[in-house]
C-alpha cells in the first residue's frame, strides 16, 4: 500500500470528504509532513475508486459547499483493507522496535 | 495558474473532465501558501511539475496499473523495474558532471523556448483557420481594373449583378468603410471603427451573434437599417459587458441605433485603416444599384460546396465580360480577382514571419550542434568505461537504453525549460506585437505549441543519445582496455565533431548575413528624407457627423472655424487639414483624363492619388513649391463638391453661377508622367466625372505613402472646392507636445462638444508605426545573428580544445623535436581556421538562398551585395580565430619534458 492510499483511505475512515478536504486533513494528521500534489492527490483517487476501495457520493448537499466537489466515502472492502494493513504496520512496528532497542 | 492549466490538457480527456476544476482548486491554494519569494516559487514549481508529470505519465500509459497491492509488497513489473534502473543510473551519470549537463540543458532551454514562440506566433497568424465556419470556403472578390490594379474595390453596378447572375457562391456580402460614426450620449464622444455591411454578411463568415442576434434579411433595405451589432471589445469597454444592452438603443452622430446583438470576442473581420478590428456593424441599408460607376465595395462570398476557386473564376469571368458589353460606360474593360480569405489577409506578413521562424530553427540547430559536440566530448572520455561495462556483459542494447535514458533527462530538463521560456516570450511578442499584423495580437502557447515543443525534447533526446552512441557502438573492447586511461590510442580524427562544427560554421554565416543585410536595408530605410517635416507635428482625427454637416458648406464652415481656433492656441505655428495623412495609412487612385490627350484604352485608365488638403498645407508640412502658387481664400467655390462619382449624380447647386475655377495642385511625379517636358500650370484635367480642373501649382515630391514606396503621381485639391467629412488636422507647435493635446480637444469641443477629438498623434509616431513590423524583425534577425556567432564560437572553441588537449602528447614530440612554439600555435590555428573557412564557403551559398526569398523585404541592398557577405565572411572568421586563440596558446605552453616524462 503506497503512502498516498494509506492516508487518503485513513482520512475518509474518520468521515466523507471531498479532494481538498482530504488533503487538508491529511496536511494536518501528518503535521504537515505529507501533501499532495493534484496529480498524486486525484491520480490515487481515481485508483481507489477502480479498486473499490472507495465510493464517489456525487455532488455536494450542503449549502456552502462549491458545486464542483464532490464528496468520497471509504467502502466496506476498503475499511477491511486498511484494517489490514494496520495489523501488518503494527508487527512491523514491533519488530522494529524490539530491534532498534536491542542493538 | 494559466500555464498548469495548460499542461493540464496533456492528461487523458476522461480524467482531465472529471478532476481538472478540483486539480485547479487545489493548485490555488497550494500556490497560494508557496511563497512569493524566487526560491519558493521555483520549489513550488518544481514539487508541482514532478506531480503533474508523474501523474501525466501514469495516466497515459499505465492507467489499470494495479499499484494497490492490498496484501504484501512485489513492486513494479520487471520491465519497470530496468526502467527505473536505467533512470537512476543515467540520473547518476548527468550527476556526475552537473556543469556540462546544466549548460546543455540551458542551451536546449533556450534553443526549444524561442523556436516554440516563433512557432506559436508563426501558427496564430499564418496557420490557425480563423474563427469562421469552414474558412476554407470564404474567398474575398475583387475587381480587376488593370494590369496595375488587380484589386479595385467592386462597383456599385457590379454586386448586384454578381450576385443575381453567378451560381457558385452559396452567399455573396458586400462591405464598405466609408462612413464615420461617432458614439455619443455618455461620456467622452467615441470615434468609432464602423463598417457597412449587407444582411448576409455574418451569414457568409457563418459566426453567430454571442448575445442577440445578427442582422434580418431586410434590415439592409433603404429606409431600415436603425440597427449595430457590436464587438464584444466595445461592448465590455463601453457598456460594462451589461447583459441588457440588447434590445435598447445607442446614440451614434446623435442618432439612436437599436443594439441587435454582440459579436463574440474572436470575432475581428473586417478591419479597417491601420488594422483596426471593427468596433460596429451596421447594415448598408442603401440602394446600391442606383450608385452605378460608383466603386465603395468590398465583396466576400462563401464558395458552395465542391466550386474550387478556380471554377468559380471562371464563371466570373463569363459575368464580368457580359456586364462590360452591357454597361460600357461603367465597366468596359474589368475583369473579377477571386482570392481565397485566409491567403489574402495573412499575406503581408507572411514572408516577414517565415524569415524570422527561418532564423530561430537555424539558431537552433546551432545550438543542438553544440549540445551534441559537448555530449560527443563527453562520451569519448566515457568510452573507457563503456568498454569496461561491455566487457562485463553489457549488450550494445542496454548501453544504448542508457544513452537514450541521459538524453531524455536532458530532453526533460530542456523541454520543461523551454516551454517556461516560449511561454514568457510569447507574451513578451503580444506585448510589442504592432497593430498592422493581422492576429499577432493573439498569438499564445496553445496544445499546438505544447505538441511541437514536446515534439522537439523528443527528437533532441532521441538525437543526443544515439549520436554518442554512434561513437560507442565502434568500441573495439580488447583495444580500449589495452591502452588504460591515458586513451593514447584514441581515435586520431574526430570526424563527427568536425561536421558538427562545420554545419555550426555554415549556419552562423546564413543567419548573420541575412542580420547585416536587413540591418543596412533597415540604415538606409532610416536615412531616407520623406521630404515633409514630422517633428512637432500633432494630427487629430475628426469625423463629422453627417447628421449635423450634411451640406459641404457647413463642413467648409467647420474646417475654416477649427483651423482658425486652433491657430489662435499658443505656441502653435501652422495648422492645416487634409484628408489623408502622409503616410498615415491609407491612399486613394482615382481615375484621372488629361486634357487634350487621347482616352486611354480600357483597362489601362490613367490613376493618380490624391488629397484634398486646406489652405497652409504644404507650408505646415515644410513641402516647398516647385511652381505656381497654393491654394488661397480665392479659391473658395459655391458649387461643391466637383468630383462626382457617378455619371446619374447630380450636378451641384449653384454650378453655372460665376465663381473661381475649380482649381489643383500636382506633385512631379505627376507633372512629368502627364505633361513630360511642358509647363504644367494652366494646364487642364477632370477626375471621374468633375468639370475640368486647371493646375495651379507644382510641389516637390515627397513620400505620401511610406518611407519604402517611391513617390507617386498625385494631385491636391482644396477643402474649400472638395470639402470632407472625414479629416485630419495637423498643428505645429514648437512648444512640447504633450501640451497641446488638451488644448486641442478644447478647441475642437468649443466649436461643438459632440465630436470625438480622442485620435491625437504625433505625425512622427505614424510615420514610425509603418516601419514597427520592420524593425522588430530587424531586431530579431539581429538578436538570432549575435546569438548564432556566440553559438558558433564556444562550439568551435569546444572542438579546437579538445583536439589539442588530445594531441598533447604530439606537440610534446614536435617540441622536443625542435619545432618553434610559433609554428605549433599556426599549426592550432589553421586546424581550427580550416574547418572554419570551409563553413563560410558552404553559408555564402546558403545565405544567397536566403536572401533571394527575402529580397521584398529588402531596402536598396541587392540580395548579392558583395561587400556585405565578404565583410561578414571576414566577421564570422575573426570570430572563429578569437574561438581558436585560447587553445593555440596553451599548445604553445606545452611542456614537452612534463609530456614526455608522463609517458
Amino acid at each position: 500500500m503506497t503512502p498516498a492510499v494509506l492516508h487518503i483511505l485513513l482520512s475518509l475512515a474518520a468521515e466523507d470528504r471531498h479532494g481538498l478536504g482530504i488533503a487538508a486533513d491529511v496536511k494536518a494528521f501528518t503535521q504537515g509532513r505529507l501533501t499532495f500534489g493534484p496529480g498524486t492527490l486525484y491520480g490515487t483517487i481515481k485508483r481507489l475508486l477502480d479498486a473499490g476501495l472507495i465510493q464517489d457520493l456525487g455532488q455536494p448537499h450542503g449549502e456552502q459547499d462549491d458545486p464542483r466537489r464532490r464528496y468520497y466515502r471509504i467502502t466496506v472492502k476498503g475499511r477491511r483493507a486498511l484494517e489490514r494493513e494496520t495489523e501488518k504496520l503494527t508487527s512491523t512496528l514491533a519488530v522494529a522496535r524490539r530491534r532498534l532497542k536491542t542493538s | 495558474m494559466k500555464l498548469y492549466r495548460v499542461l493540464l490538457r496533456l492528461l487523458p480527456r476522461p480524467f482531465r473532465e472529471r478532476f481538472e476544476a478540483e486539480m485547479l482548486e487545489l493548485f490555488e491554494q497550494r500556490s497560494g501558501e508557496a511563497g512569493t519569494t524566487v526560491g519558493a516559487r521555483v520549489t513550488f514549481w518544481r514539487t508541482v511539475l514532478a506531480d503533474l508529470v508523474r501523474s501525466i505519465f501514469r495516466e497515459r500509459f499505465n492507467p489499470t496499473l494495479q499499484d494497490l497491492p492490498l496484501e504484501s509488497g512485489s513492486r513494479g513489473g520487471v520491465s519497470m523495474g530496468a526502467f527505473g534502473s536505467d533512470l537512476r543510473q543515467a540520473w547518476r551519470m548527468v550527476a556526475r558532471a552537473p556543469w556540462l549537463t546544466a549548460f546543455a540543458a540551458v542551451l536546449m532551454a533556450l534553443s526549444i523556448g524561442t523556436t516554440t514562440a516563433a512557432f506559436s506566433v508563426v501558427n496564430s497568424v499564418l496557420l490557425r483557420p480563423f474563427p469562421f465556419a469552414r474558412p476554407d470556403r470564404l474567398v474575398i472578390v475583387w475587381e480587376r481594373q488593370s494590369v496595375e490594379n488587380q484589386r479595385n474595390t467592386v462597383g456599385a453596378h457590379e454586386f448586384p449583378e454578381w450576385k443575381r447572375r453567378s451560381g457558385s457562391f452559396s452567399q455573396l456580402a458586400a462591405l464598405t468603410f466609408d462612413r464615420e460614426y461617432n458614439l455619443t450620449g455618455a461620456g467622452d464622444p467615441m470615434k468609432l471603427a464602423a463598417v457597412r455591411v449587407t444582411s448576409d454578411f455574418f451569414a457568409v463568415m457563418g459566426v453567430p451573434a454571442e448575445a442577440g442576434r445578427t442582422f434580418d434579411a431586410d434590415e439592409d433595405q433603404p429606409g431600415r437599417g436603425q440597427v449595430v451589432v457590436i464587438s464584444d471589445r466595445l461592448w465590455r469597454s463601453r457598456f460594462g459587458a451589461d447583459p441588457t444592452l440588447v434590445g435598447r438603443p445607442i446614440h451614434m452622430n446623435g442618432t439612436p441605433y437599436t443594439v441587435v446583438g454582440v459579436m463574440p470576442a474572436t470575432f475581428e473581420f473586417p478591419s479597417g485603416a491601420r488594422g483596426a478590428p471593427p468596433d460596429i456593424w451596421v447594415p448598408i441599408a442603401e440602394p446600391i444599384h442606383l450608385y452605378r460607376g460608383r466603386h465603395y465595395l468590398w465583396v466576400v462570398g462563401r464558395l458552395k460546396d465542391g466550386v474550387t476557386v478556380a471554377q468559380a473564376q471562371s464563371e466570373m469571368d463569363a459575368i464580368a465580360a457580359a456586364i462590360a458589353r452591357e454597361m460600357p460606360q461603367f465597366s468596359r474593360g474589368h475583369g473579377v480577382n477571386i482570392q481565397p480569405l485566409h491567403a489574402e489577409i495573412v499575406q503581408s506578413a507572411r514572408r516577414a514571419l517565415l524569415l524570422v521562424f527561418g532564423g530561430v530553427t537555424l539558431v537552433l540547430f546551432i545550438g543542438c550542434c553544440n549540445v551534441a559536440n559537448l555530449l560527443l566530448a563527453r562520451a569519448a572520455s566515457r568510452q573507457q568505461e563503456m568498454a569496461l561495462r561491455m566487457a562485463l556483459g553489457a549488450g550494445r542494447l542496454r548501453i544504448a537504453r542508457q544513452l537514450l535514458m541521459e538524453g531524455s533527462l536532458l530532453g526533460v530538463a530542456g523541454g520543461t525549460g523551454g516551454l517556461l521560456a516560449a511561454s514568457w516570450l510569447t507574451s513578451a511578442v503580444r506585448a510589442a506585437a504592432p497593430a498592422d499584423v493581422p492576429r499577432l495580437h493573439t498569438a499564445h502557447l496553445d496544445p499546438t505549441g505544447l505538441f511541437f515543443a514536446a515534439g522537439l525534447s523528443v527528437l533532441s533526446a532521441v538525437v543526443f543519445g544515439l549520436v554518442p552512441f554512434a561513437q560507442v557502438a565502434r568500441i573495439q573492447i580488447a583495444e580500449r582496455l589495452k591502452h588504460g586511461s591515458k586513451g593514447i590510442a584514441r581515435p586520431a580524427r574526430q570526424p563527427l565533431r568536425t561536421t558538427l562544427v562545420l554545419i555550426e560554421v555554415t549556419l552562423t554565416m546564413i543567419v548573420a548575413t541575412g542580420a547585416a543585410l536587413m540591418l543596412q536595408s533597415f540604415a538606409r530605410l532610416l536615412n531616407v528624407d520623406p521630404g515633409f517635416q514630422t517633428r512637432g507635428i500633432l494630427t487629430l482625427d475628426i469625423a463629422l457627423p453627417p447628421a449635423r454637416f450634411a451640406s459641404p458648406a457647413s463642413q467648409c464652415g467647420f474646417i475654416d472655424e477649427a483651423i482658425a481656433r486652433v491657430a489662435a492656441l499658443p505656441g502653435v505655428s501652422g495648422v492645416a487639414a487634409a484628408s489623408l495623412v502622409p503616410q498615415g495609412g491609407g491612399r486613394s487612385g482615382i481615375a484621372v483624363a488629361i486634357e487634350g490627350r487621347r482616352a486611354m484604352a480600357p483597362g489601362e485608365s490613367a490613376s493618380a492619388g490624391f488629397r484634398v488638403v486646406s489652405d497652409g498645407y504644404f507650408a505646415t508640412l515644410g513641402i516647398p513649391l516647385a511652381a505656381g502658387r497654393d491654394f488661397n481664400a480665392g479659391d473658395a467655390r459655391a458649387a461643391v463638391p466637383l468630383i462626382r462619382w457617378f455619371p446619374q449624380q447630380p450636378l451641384p447647386p449653384h454650378f453655372t453661377d460665376p465663381q473661381p475655377a475649380p482649381v489643383a495642385v500636382v506633385n512631379q511625379s505627376m507633372a512629368r508622367r502627364f505633361w513630360p517636358g511642358e509647363n504644367p500650370i494652366g494646364r487642364r484635367f477632370t477626375v471621374l466625372f468633375s468639370p475640368p480642373i486647371t493646375v495651379i501649382g507644382v510641389v516637390v515630391d515627397h513620400r505620401d505613402a511610406s518611407l519604402w514606396d517611391e513617390p507617386e503621381a498625385e494631385f491636391y485639391l482644396s477643402s474649400r472646392q472638395e470639402p470632407q467629412g472625414r479629416i485630419t488636422l495637423l498643428a505645429r507647435s514648437a512648444a512640447p507636445l504633450q501640451t497641446l493635446p488638451p488644448m486641442l480637444r478644447a478647441a475642437i469641443w468649443s466649436i461643438d462638444r459632440e465630436l470625438p477629438a480622442a485620435d491625437i498623434h504625433a505625425l512622427s509616431d505614424l510615420v514610425d508605426a509603418n516601419v514597427s513590423l520592420y524593425r522588430g524583425m530587424v531586431v530579431l534577425m539581429t538578436a538570432f545573428g549575435a546569438a548564432a556567432l556566440l553559438l558558433m564560437a564556444l562550439g568551435v572553441y569546444a572542438v579546437v580544445s579538445y583536439t589539442t588537449a588530445q594531441r598533447t602528447y604530439e606537440i610534446g614530440v614536435r617540441l622536443a623535436l625542435g619545432a618553434q612554439r610559433a609554428d605549433i600555435g599556426r599549426l592550432v590555428l589553421v586546424n581550427g581556421l580550416g574547418v572554419a573557412a570551409a563553413g563560410v564557403l558552404a553559408g555564402v551559398g546558403g545565405a544567397y538562398a536566403l536572401a533571394r526569398y527575402a529580397a521584398a523585404l529588402l531596402y536598396e541592398v541587392r540580395p548579392a551585395d558583395p561587400a556585405t557577405y565578404a565583410s561578414l565572411a571576414v566577421l564570422v572568421l575573426v570570430v572563429a580565430a578569437f574561438a581558436t586563440w585560447a587553445p593555440a596558446r596553451r599548445a604553445q605552453r606545452v611542456d614537452p619534458v612534463a609530456v614526455l616524462r608522463n609517458e
